[in-house]
């Protein structure tokens, strides 16, 4: 316990003086803090709000961009949206993207929707037909596509230092060290009784940026069903290989940011692998903090289990609709749209505290009411941003 | 004196390098030429001949260099169709087709340039072709790219010498005095 003091008593001492705090997956381990450029934040999907056979992918890094200041992209970095289209949950096309030089043209370097010439957490870069456009400024690398590049308004929204306050292990890595509690249990007791009540809950990212990469396409470039989408950013390992080594990975908000800990490096770990390889590892951070702290019944953890693993957004692209709705795809439409994906005023912590810890599951009737809510965790009392835009990029200018 | 010795051991060093490179692979043969030449100080000019060989069955799409972090490369200049991706502290120079029509064609060549302030000295290099089919084809070598240590400065080389004139012209005056 004194032990457990002391690190909260260095963390919160270290880090907010400084401001900094962890959000949707923002400086979510000491690797990617010390290396904030590949450090995902974000993936958004929907369809565009007035042109229903548009698709807009959205992946936000480089968190915590204070106003006014426009770092650029991380030239040494390798962002990828990565995409199948078959269910086995390996990517059958993937997006990438590269940047090249500094200051304001800095250069995208993009290529894809395409074929993946390697699958998996080893990547290469750049065929067929990579195109060149500069970030901040949109441009149409092929016709139906437009990307933009560029720092924008962090769309996401979180009470995170209550967050931080209720589970301080998910802020230990923002030192740029790794720390780690003296157990798995120690790191996932909360330390407070929940989120703050209206009026007192604050928003931490409301006037914060992210360097976001935004794509929109039409959706048969990407499939007519059911797809699932997660987004990496990878390392280059120089010779003799020149491949392209996974660092960071993210789909589902709040997942692993919530379920798994820093210490023993299990957010980490679910970092670089496979959403082939989350049954083995993620499934089991998910079981654990089920257990204790979210206390739920035998049914309902393999509820969530189910609809969690792999880590990956379910999208139906079949679907003829201009909303998107987090979790929709796979609830058969109970969060609103059946297209899935998450759309940029999706409240997903509150979605994801619900099934968590609320009586999300068994209002759908998909397992018994187990008696185990803790509804002062139930939400964050957050909501969405007042600065999205109608028109491509989509999120809001730069504060 | 200095230039012309680190000239011929360059020049040396390149026709060891283009000999000791075989080709590889089943279907994209290539072979990589280097040339080093010290131009100014201890500015150095590469180049590197790729030749993809008339029994390829695919293009070379890709040619990736290690180099030493840290080092300056500069005046980069890629065949047509080609992107030179490369930013200060990078310890790779990355060239890619932008089209496949622009890839080097099983019988063809094209010349990869840049500057360096480094000096040559083996490292690995990859190149790589795709075929429609998804398969990746890659030979990887070594040849000469900017890796070797600095040059001592000119400083110290200036300090070494007046060092020795001073203890020249010191040996000069003793010896005097003693006739």
């Amino acid at each position: 316990m004194r032990f457990r003091k002391i690190i909260l008593t260095t963390a919160a001492a270290c880090l907010l003086p400084l401001g900094i705090s962890q959000g949707s997956d923002h400086a979510d381990t000491a690797e990617n803090v010390n290396r904030i450029g590949a450090d995902l934040t974000d993936v958004f999907a929907f369809p565009n709000p007035s042109n229903a056979a548009n698709i807009v992918l959205v992946m936000n890094s480089h968190g915590l961009i204070p106003a006014g200041q426009n770092p650029g992209f991380d030239n040494r970095v390798l962002y990828q949206f990565k995409i199948d289209n078959n269910g086995d949950y390996v990517e059958d096309l993937v997006i990438q993207f590269r940047f090249n030089g500094v200051g304001p043209n800095q250069r995208v370097v993009m290529a894809g929707p395409m074929k993946p010439f390697m699958a998996g957490t080893t990547s290469i870069f750049g065929r067929p037909n990579p195109r060149t456009g500069t970030i901040n400024q949109t441009f149409t690398p092929l016709t139906g596509v437009n990307v933009f590049a560029g720092v924008r308004s962090d769309p996401f929204f979180f009470d995170l230092n209550q967050f931080l306050t209720i589970f301080p292990d998910r802020g230990t890595s923002l030192t740029g060290t790794q720390v780690d509690f003296p157990s798995i249990m120690a790191a996932n007791t909360p330390q407070a009784g929940g989120f703050r009540p209206p009026g007192q809950a604050a928003d931490f990212l409301a006037n914060l940026n992210v360097n976001s990469i935004v794509i929109e396409m039409p959706k048969a470039m990407l499939g007519n069903g059911m797809i699932h989408l997660w987004e990496t950013t990878s390392i280059p390992t120089g010779g003799p290989a020149f491949t392209y080594t996974q660092q960071d990975r993210l789909a589902r908000p709040v997942v692993n940011e919530v379920l798994a800990t820093i210490t023993a490096r299990r957010h980490e770990v679910n970092n670089k692998i496979n959403p082939t390889d989350d049954a083995g590892q993620l499934k089991n951070d998910i079981e654990t903090y089920l257990t204790f702290p979210a206390g739920r019944s035998r049914a309902i953890k393999d509820v969530i289990e189910a609809v969690l693993i792999p880590d990956t957004m379910m999208i139906d692209l079949s679907q003829n609709v201009t909303t998107a709705s987090y979790l929709g795809a796979e609830t058969g439409g109970a969060t609103g749209s059946k297209f899935g994906g998450r759309a940029l005023v999706d409240d997903v912590v509150d979605i994801s505290l619900g099934v968590v810890f609320g009586n999300t599951v068994p209002a759908l009737k998909l397992a018994p009411d187990d008696g185990n809510e803790l509804p002062t965790f139930t939400t964050d009392n957050v909501g969405p941003h007042g600065d999205y835009q109608a028109v491509f990029p989509y999120l809001g200018n730069p504060h | 004196m200095r230039r012309n010795s680190l000239g011929l051991l360059a020049c040396a060093a390149c026709l060891f390098m283009a000999l000791g490179t075989a080709p590889a692979g089943a279907d994209l043969l290539t072979t990589v030429t280097p040339t080093v030449v010290e131009v100014n100080g201890p500015i150095y000019s590469y180049s590197y001949l790729v030749a993809n060989s008339v029994n390829s069955t695919v293009g070379v799409a890709e040619f990736d260099l290690a180099v030493r972090s840290g080092v300056l490369i500069n005046s980069i200049i890629a065949p047509t169709g080609f992107l030179a991706l490369y930013n200060a502290g990078d310890s790779e120079i990355d060239f890619l087709s932008s089209d496949p029509t622009t890839d080097i064609k099983a019988g063809s060549s094209a010349v990869f340039s840049f500057t360096a302030n480094a000096g040559p000295a083996s490292n690995s290099q990859i190149t790589r072709g795709f075929d429609v089919g998804g398969s990746v084809f890659q030979n990887p070598g070594t040849t000469l790219t900017p890796t070797a240590l600095p040059e001592p400065s000119v400083f110290i080389l200036s300090a070494l010498g007046g060092l020795a004139f001073l203890g020249r012209s010191a040996y000069q005056r003793i010896r005097d005095r003693k006739v």
